[in-house]
């Protein structure tokens, strides 16, 4: 088994970070996360199931490396199955990044390219998947003449119409985002104070 | 997002129409308006509504804080930004004005 292997140390980190969130990946671990907030069933189903989704694409980067490609590939399969995709239809868990750097592996440059292209675009972790596009994009293509343009084409063709929504602002005034928006370049920011 | 680091890339290029619209997710508005106030934010402030209205997690999915989004002119969502460390406000100046 050890000979087959591709990297063990990425093996046994990527393991143990699958092993973790499935411990937690129950209603009563999250709760217990966090005991002073109230969560929906529903809400609750959705939060318990990303932690599932992240335990199983953790389990498919582990079992790549450990050198079980096939299974590797289908554990991916499964953790896209479960789902927990961001607002802007990336999985919120490391998956692409893990599917993608598989499939550069071993030598799907094409299919590479379209996980890491949306996970550069639109995921958690942008930066960290877009060292690995370089490196497929260079693969399939020879050098690197045309990345850039690549990345922007990917940006446009995944880009997710923003809904319109209305809210209050601290006047109390109604306040539509497709009245402020429209024409405009704007930046949507989400925060709380701390 | 750091709201007052977005306060200058607001004055810079909002006569160019960049707009920034900041949501505040738990409703304390009480701490929200005093931020807004020592820190001179002049851009949109909006508040999260409650219960079955809140928008933040059922329809943008955020569960983490500070995130992002950069809207281009035709409603697109073009970049998005989990976080904000020390010089983010580089990259996000550079991506401004590739949409404006």
């Amino acid at each position: 088994m050890f000979e087959t292997a591709i990297d063990l140390e990425e093996w046994m980190v990527a393991d143990e970070h699958s092993l973790a969130a499935l411990e937690v990946a129950t209603p009563e671990a999250y709760r217990a996360d966090y005991p002073d907030r109230e969560f929906s069933d529903e809400d609750l189903a959705e939060r318990v199931q990303r932690r599932q989704a992240t335990a199983l694409a953790y389990d498919g980067w582990a079992t790549y490396n450990m050198g079980d490609t096939e299974l590797a590939f289908e554990r991916f399969a499964a953790a896209d199955d479960v789902g927990s995709v961001s607002y802007l239809g990336v999985p919120n868990t490391p998956l692409y990044t893990f599917w993608g750097r598989a499939a550069l592996g071993e030598g799907d440059f094409d299919s590479a390219i379209e996980f890491l292209g949306a996970e550069a675009a639109f995921g958690n972790d942008g930066s960290g998947a877009e060292v690995y596009l370089r490196e497929a994009y260079a693969a399939k293509n020879g050098d690197e003449e045309g990345f850039d343009e690549l990345l922007w084409a990917t940006r446009n063709e995944l880009a997710t119409t923003v809904d319109d929504f209305t809210l209050l602002d601290y006047e109390g005034n109604e306040i539509s985002m497709a009245n402020v928006r429209t024409g405009k370049v704007t930046l949507l920011a989400f925060w709380f104070p701390t | 997002m750091e709201l007052p680091r977005l306060q200058p890339l607001y004055e810079q290029y909002k006569d160019q129409g960049f707009e920034v619209i900041a949501i505040e997710a738990k409703r304390d508005t009480e701490r929200a308006t005093k931020f807004i106030e020592e820190n001179g934010l002049t851009y949109t402030m909006l508040e999260n509504a409650e219960d079955d209205a809140e928008i933040v997690g059922s329809i943008f999915k955020v569960r983490s804080f500070p995130s992002s989004f950069l809207i281009d002119r035709d409603g697109k969502v073009m970049y998005f930004h989990l976080g904000f460390e020390a010089g983010d406000e580089e990259h996000l100046e550079e991506e401004i004005k590739t949409l404006l």
